[in-house]
């Protein structure tokens, strides 16, 4: 029906439109020949902007090199002018492709400016070429294929054409490809895309289409001069493409209508035109951001998808079946500026298992995993899949060579639909070839996702993400599928449904390496697991062995601290009280009503597992992340809806998670930051900070940057207290350190705790966090799971929380 | 004629380098910049005319009103034209301030007029000889005033408590939050702080140049390409470029003639950029996947 | 309520109103003769759009004051924004003729943008009027019958006229050429060539600079390498300020003979103290004494526009003064004609015999062979003094 209804009123647009080019007075046909030419070029510039996420400023250059070509070939050199317009395009599509060479090579800001230089660059040959160009006077007499009315006409075809065009585009592999791009240049690069050819590939036809538009409107006013292509122009082309809506396909036409019309619509107020029009363009970016062709589409979504064939999972079976082969790593390390990050790691992912790697936050997890999906290059050792050495491929590479991945954050490719997501993997980077919409449907119920498969991939919640993600690595055919933390942010029924699915992954015959913080997950069905720290392969063998190897016990809990605090104290009054407080980060919710009350002068430890909210927890309440569900009171005071500087003002400190110390700035300036909420900061408490810290002593005029990890984590804690909080967070303070620093940094918090500091501390070396603590509290899976003294959270529990249970 | 071509480049690119310094300050704390900030050049100028020439002030009192109107539009910009839109992650913040220049240029046209009018000094009068060189003694003037700036922003970036939060904003937004930094604020004042820096660029030149409504949009391209050569966030280099393609310019008319001016500059923007894609003094690009 | 009209009524209404509109189109007396202006409004060159319309403002408000054309049909101005490019004056044109009946089109200062239109107007056959763009083929355009009239300037006459006041009153042998880098720069550059070869005289050299380029200095030393001794200037009065700026920088005394762009806008103010060093050459000034048709305008333009004090705030002249005489011989023309119709006002515009305007006693000013009103004699030069324009004596 909606089909039907929409070829009816573009029939009758089109009868319309020729209606006024050949029946009404030369200028309404002018004016719609005005507009099939900017919209051309717009549809270019929407090849560029919507589908591959560039901005150009010079395309107007590119509109006034094709109405040259054509002024030039038809008055200098005598060719008719349907010999000279294909010409033309022609030879704006070269010059483009030369220009890409340098233009892409920059991005964003930089090649915004190297548009702009060229687009100037045309317009002064233009002028300083009198004999070609006809100079400043412009080259007059340029010959029409027909009359007004018939140019005009001829300029809607291209119009419509072009329309056409880009509607398959951005539907064909080599459009999904751009945009996959543009939204997520890994997980693009992941399934085989090759960054170079699809952004030159967008550069070109971007300016062919300008180059074209630029032919007709030569055509059409039969007259051209440098001043018929100002540079406004080009600035008038992003706009057409931003107001009418990137990426949608009647976003240029209608773009167009607004900057051609609206000016002649205003045209009696002369002067005032440009003034209204500016105003008018505000108004518009204001109230669509997403320019109106979004809009309208939010208005007109399609209501029902069509009832689609039931999907046939023996052949997405059999498609995942096809390659066979194991990953081997040998000796891979890698270091960043002198940090190890992977120190000579050897493992091997075989057909049929699931290798599971897993170790402390900063062990090397996610790096090796890049180490072997060609993201990273390794400074040493070798990855082979089956007997082919890849070690140094690039990650496009990868698919083809049987190896797909998914990404610690969820990366779809947010502005395409499920669907079109999943058929991107099966093109594997192909420029060409038909992407089976049955069978990515089928991969798509393989991995069990059950949502519409034309919705965007942006717009769905967060388990979602993960299946497509697998779908679509599923989709390059892989033999080895790595993944990175895929049971982050999934609740514990979808947990279980992933484990499954992993396992019969597995049973198809693919190699399975997980990344996974979830340790009953990875209990549960790993066949092998390799444990990390630092960067070392510390352990390997099967859950079972595993689980009772001191060395990963050390690792994940610390080494037994001395005594905890020696009397147990009476808490004061409360100070900083949390209730049913809900949060997290767009489509992912982490926190779930989660309570928790901290008395002043208590020291409170706070645990839980990776994935388990303990950071989201921090951040909610420091007020980085707002809004948030349930309150927060700090002193009787709600600070749960100010943001962070008010919160941070108010004397709740948060020490964040890495440390995040000002690394150019020097350990002094880093400090008197720390002071910023007060007003009675004296250079005087540097000196006790520095008493309290000494190893920051020789470095005070030191980048913060060049400090080691255990200094630079005093300095975060000597600028929290600089603050005076009232209370203090410490967010993983032991992150990435040696132990020797680890118990020194504790000894210092004892110390706050003796002198009377509120402080709520998160770390994995719970040992050392139940040392100190009066109280503790283990979050799991965004809840309060258990909380207590110390003595009641030490023990086994602890150890299922981090270890998952020996089920 | 080098000596022609030194003291001509130098005057004019110290103005591009002054211009540019404003996209350098915004762009380094939010990642923005204002594509009309010519206009914010036009504006400076044209206060300071309509008081010292409309309403005969003395240019002490025109020229400090001008830069509080400077900085007033510099916000009025940012609250508008930028932070709508970063709030929504939507980058129409770019055709946004172009379209509230677009805005601004065509009230100035309306209120001020459209003809061109002059703003004297009597460091634009009289101008200093040798053989065949002359120099205003403005001209002497603007670069060191020029450089002072570069300086004084140096200096309050390095030396100033609002400088060690500008500079904390720009390496750690979040961390620079927890500090009870506000961050926002701190845009904000950098909007209005590249205004300003434009507008003393506009009274500089207005002496030398003429005042009207439509005078910051070259200045304003011009600067754009000096800020993105300097590497968009290293304010010294952002002045050394400023000095460079004012020198390149004038070269190019003295040896090549007038009729290569542009096509040489802007061949050697790309050429720049080619050899260094993240500008001349700009930070290696961090890549994280 | 009894001012509230009922349902009925409020219907009925619309209806009678476009009944009367019908009544008043076959009623041709009440119809309102509209004249078109394509020009720079906005833009670097708003300023001459501003002085066109001002001169036509005037003639228009005489000839309605006197009861019109064609037996009481009161003319109306129509304007356009061309915004100095050739594609909007081409849409704008189109406009003009098609949708808002425009009878003539009068044309503004960018030669590209009149270039663009000429073949518009011959097909359309409806007259375009040039008042200030002054490439040569404007008028000259090979179309038979040709539509395109012209009061003003015809650059190649004005070349000639500059190149023969250089060499003999300023003895020149080698002048340099200063151009802005436009359309009417490059006009200017093929006329002055030529009528420098005629004359015999070498050119030291051609340097361009741009509309808005701050200093001019550098292109000024490669003639005086050249070795220039006179300079021919080719300029609106900013970017000619400019120039001259320049020159007093650089300290280089030479005489300055230029076209008559500098005489828009403010050149004296923002030329500063060397603005009385230029000769340049005009149609019109009204500075001295006046002839009637002078008095009358400017009296007009002080009671019309508050900001117009005296003599010096009629600018640009010869924009306000162009378009003058050309809307008065329009109205001519159009009385000639008894009509509107494009080739009866072609004929009429011909068959003018006499006319005592601003500019001059214009006698036959158009005739089959010359389309253009003013020639080599209407010239005069004149120089500033303070920022009154005098004739140069002597």
């Amino acid at each position: 029906m909606r089909t039907a209804a929409a070829v009816i009123v573009a029939v009758f647009a089109c009868i319309a439109v020729a209606a006024v080019c050949l029946l009404t007075p030369g200028y309404y046909a002018y004016l719609l020949g005005m507009l099939a030419t900017t919209a051309l070029a717009g549809i270019g510039l929407n090849v560029l902007l919507g589908l591959a996420g560039e901005v150009s400023l010079g395309q107007g250059g590119f509109v006034a090199l094709g109405a040259y070509g054509v002024g030039i070939l038809t008055t200098k050199a005598g060719l008719n002018f349907w010999e000279a317009l294909p010409l033309a395009v022609l030879v704006v599509a070269a010059i483009s492709a030369a220009l890409s060479i340098p233009a892409l090579r920059v991005t964003g800001p930089y090649l915004a400016m190297v548009t702009i230089a060229f687009g100037f660059i045309v317009e002064s040959v233009s002028i300083e070429w009198p004999d070609l160009t006809g100079g400043s006077s412009g080259l007059a007499g340029i010959p029409a294929p027909f009359g007004t009315g018939g140019t005009a006409l001829l300029t809607c075809v291209f119009c419509l054409a072009g329309l056409v065009l880009f509607y398959y585009l951005a539907r064909s592999p080599s459009g999904l490809a751009m945009q996959a791009f543009a939204s997520a240049p890994a997980a693009a690069r992941s399934v085989g895309t090759s960054p170079v050819a699809v952004r030159t590939a967008a550069f070109v036809l971007a300016a062919a289409a300008a180059g074209l538009a630029g032919g007709l409107q030569a055509a059409l006013t039969g007259f051209i001069a440098p001043s018929s292509f100002p540079f406004s122009q080009s600035i008038l082309l992003l706009l057409v493409v931003v107001i009418g809506g990137a990426g949608w396909t009647l976003g240029p036409l209608i773009g167009s209508a607004i900057v051609v019309f609206l000016p002649e619509a205003l045209a009696s107020l002369a002067e005032y035109r440009l003034l209204i029009f500016g105003a008018a363009l505000l108004i518009v970016l204001w109230a669509a951001p997403g320019g109106i062709a979004g809009a309208l589409a939010q208005l007109l979504r399609p209501r029902k998808s069509l009832t689609e064939a039931k999907p046939d999972l023996d052949r997405a079976l059999a498609h995942i079946t096809g390659a066979r082969g194991s990953l081997a790593a040998e000796g891979v390390r890698v270091a960043f500026g002198g940090v190890v990050a992977v120190a000579g790691v050897d493992m091997i992912a075989s057909p049929g298992r699931i290798t599971s790697v897993i170790g402390p936050n900063g062990a090397g997890k996610t790096t090796l995993l890049n180490l072997m999906s060609g993201f990273q290059r390794p400074d040493a050792g070798t990855v082979r899949i089956g007997k082919q050495d890849i070690t140094g491929f690039s990650a496009h590479d990868m698919a083809r060579a049987s190896l797909a991945r998914t990404f610690q954050t969820a990366q779809p490719f947010v502005n395409l639909s499920v669907l079109d997501n999943v058929r991107l993997g099966l093109l594997r980077g192909a420029w060409r070839g038909r992407a089976d919409s049955d069978l990515a449907r089928a991969l798509l119920a393989l991995v069990g996702y059950i949502g519409s498969n034309t919705r965007l991939a942006g717009a769905l919640p967060h388990v979602d993400r993960r299946l497509v993600e697998i779908a679509r690595a599923l989709a390059t055919a892989p033999a080895v599928l790595l993944l990175d933390e895929p049971a982050a942010g999934l609740n514990e029924a979808d947990t279980a449904k992933l484990g499954g699915l992993l396992q019969r992954l597995a049973r198809a015959g693919l190699a399975v390496v997980l990344v996974e913080h979830d340790m009953s997950l990875v209990m549960s069905i790993s066949d092998e697991i390799v444990v990390l720290d630092a960067g070392r392969r510390i352990a390997i063998g099967t859950p079972a062995v595993v689980r009772n190897d001191p060395s990963v016990k050390a690792a994940y809990l610390g080494a037994a601290m001395t005594a905890g605090p020696a009397v147990t104290r009476t808490a004061g009054a409360p100070l900083l009280e949390v209730d049913g407080l809900s949060a997290g980060y767009g489509a992912l919710a982490v926190l779930d009503n989660v309570s928790l009350k901290i008395g002043r002068g208590e020291v409170i430890a706070l645990f839980g597992p990776n994935g388990a909210g303990k950071s989201t927890l921090m951040k909610a309440l420091s007020g980085l992340i707002r809004p948030v569900n349930g309150s927060i009171t700090l002193d009787g005071k709600d600070i749960g809806s100010l943001p962070a500087p008010q919160v941070a003002s108010s004397g709740l400190i948060l020490v964040p998670e890495g440390r995040q110390v000002f690394p150019q700035l020097t350990v002094a300036e880093n400090l008197r930051l720390g002071a910023t909420r007060r007003s009675d900061f004296s250079v005087s408490e540097i000196e006790s900070m520095l008493e309290r810290f000494p190893r920051l002593r020789p470095r005070l005029h030191t980048a913060a940057g060049l400090l080691s990890g255990g200094e630079q984590q005093m300095l975060a804690v000597a600028r929290g207290l600089l603050a005076k909080p009232e209370v203090l967070m410490l967010d993983e303070p032991s992150l990435g350190l040696a132990p020797a620093v680890v118990s020194e940094l504790f000894e210092q918090f004892a110390r706050l705790r003796d002198e009377g500091m509120t402080l709520l501390v998160v770390d994995q070396m719970a040992d050392y966090a139940l040392a100190i603590a009066d109280r503790g509290y283990v979050l799991g899976g965004g809840r309060v799971v258990a909380q207590g003294s110390p003595s009641e959270l030490r023990g086994a529990m602890l150890d299922d929380a981090y270890l998952g249970s020996a089920s | 004629m080098l000596a022609t071509a030194l003291v001509s480049g130098l005057s004019l690119g110290s103005i591009y380098g002054l211009i540019a310094l404003g996209f350098t300050l915004t762009f380094a704390v939010s990642g923005t910049v204002n594509f009309a900030q010519g206009s914010s050049v036009m504006l400076g100028a044209v206060i300071c005319y309509a008081l010292a020439m409309g309403l005969h002030w003395p240019m002490l009192i025109a020229v400090p009103l001008a830069l509080v109107g400077c900085a007033i539009w510099g916000l009025i910009v940012e609250r508008i034209a930028v932070r709508p839109f970063v709030a929504r992650g939507s980058n129409a913040w770019l055709i946004a301030t172009v379209a509230l220049g677009i805005v601004l240029d065509n009230v100035v046209m309306v209120v001020f007029g459209k003809e061109p009018r002059a703003l004297p000094s009597s460091l634009a009068d009289d101008p200093w000889v040798i053989g065949t060189v002359g120099i205003f003694p403005l001209q002497v003037v603007v670069p060191i005033v020029g450089l002072a700036l570069a300086l004084a922003v140096h200096l309050g970036m390095h030396r100033t408590g609002l400088g060690l939060k500008l500079r904390a904003a720009v390496e750690n937004p979040d961390a620079a939050r927890l500090m009870s930094i506000d961050v926002t604020m701190l845009i904000a004042f950098t909007y209005a702080a590249a205004a300003l820096l434009a507008g003393i660029g506009g009274i500089l030149i207005a002496p030398l140049y003429n005042v009207a409504y439509d005078m910051g949009t070259l200045f304003g391209i011009k600067a754009f390409a000096v800020a993105i050569l300097g590497g968009l966030t290293n304010p010294w280099g952002v002045v050394i470029a400023g000095l460079g393609y004012g020198l390149v310019e004038a070269c190019a008319t003295t040896w090549l003639g007038s009729s290569s001016t542009q096509i040489v500059t802007f061949s050697v923007v790309i050429a720049a950029l080619v050899l260094a894609p993240s500008g001349l003094f700009g930070g290696r690009t961090k890549v994280r996947v | 309520m009894p001012t509230s009209l009922t349902r009925r009524q409020a219907l009925v209404l619309p209806a009678g109103i476009a009944a009367g509109s019908l009544i008043g189109r076959s009623a041709l007396a009440a119809e309102p003769i509209k004249i078109g202006l394509v020009a720079a409004l906005s833009g670097p060159s708003a300023k001459s759009g501003e002085g066109i319309t001002r001169g036509l403002a005037i003639a228009i408000d005489e000839i309605n004051a006197k009861g019109g054309l064609l037996g009481g049909r009161m003319l109306e101005l129509v304007r356009r924004d061309d915004e100095s490019n050739p594609a909007k004056g081409q849409t704008a044109a189109r406009e003009l003729i098609d949708k808002e009946g425009a009878v003539i089109l009068f044309g503004g200062i960018d030669s590209p943008v009149s270039l663009a239109i000429v073949p518009l107007v011959n097909s359309a056959k409806v007259p375009l009027m040039g008042v200030w763009a002054a490439a040569t083929n404007i008028t000259r355009n090979g179309a038979n019958p040709n539509y395109v009239f012209r009061v003003s300037a015809v650059d190649a006459l004005v070349d000639r006229a500059l190149i023969k006041y250089a060499t003999t009153k300023f003895g020149a042998k080698k002048p340099g050429l200063m151009l802005v880098n436009n359309g009417w720069g490059e006009s200017n550059l093929k006329g002055l060539t030529a009528a420098a070869e005629t004359a015999g005289v070498k050119l030291a050299g051609a340097e361009k600079f741009d509309d808005k380029d701050p200093d001019m200095t550098p292109q000024l030393q490669r003639l005086r390498e050249a070795g220039a001794d006179s300079i021919l200037l080719v300029a609106n009065a900013a970017p000619g300020a400019q120039v001259m700026k320049s020159l007093q920088k650089s300290a280089w005394v030479v005489p300055v003979v230029s076209h008559w762009g500098i005489s828009g806008g403010r050149f004296p103010e923002l030329a500063g103290s060397w603005a009385g060093k230029v000769h340049f050459i005009q149609t019109y000034s009204f500075f001295g004494p006046q002839n009637e048709v002078g008095k009358r305008v400017l009296a007009a333009m002080m009671a019309k526009y508050s900001d117009v004090k005296g003599p010096g705030d009629v600018t640009p002249p010869v924009g306000v003064a162009n378009a003058y005489d050309a809307m008065q011989l329009t109205a001519l023309a159009i009385a000639k004609a008894g009509s509107t119709e494009g080739p009866k006002m072609r004929e009429g515009f011909l068959a003018i015999d006499n006319y005592q305007g601003l500019i001059k006693n214009y006698a036959k000013p158009f005739t089959d062979e010359n389309h253009d009103a003013l020639n080599e004699n209407d010239y005069v030069m004149v120089r500033y003094n303070g920022d009154k324009i005098e004739p140069v004596t002597g």
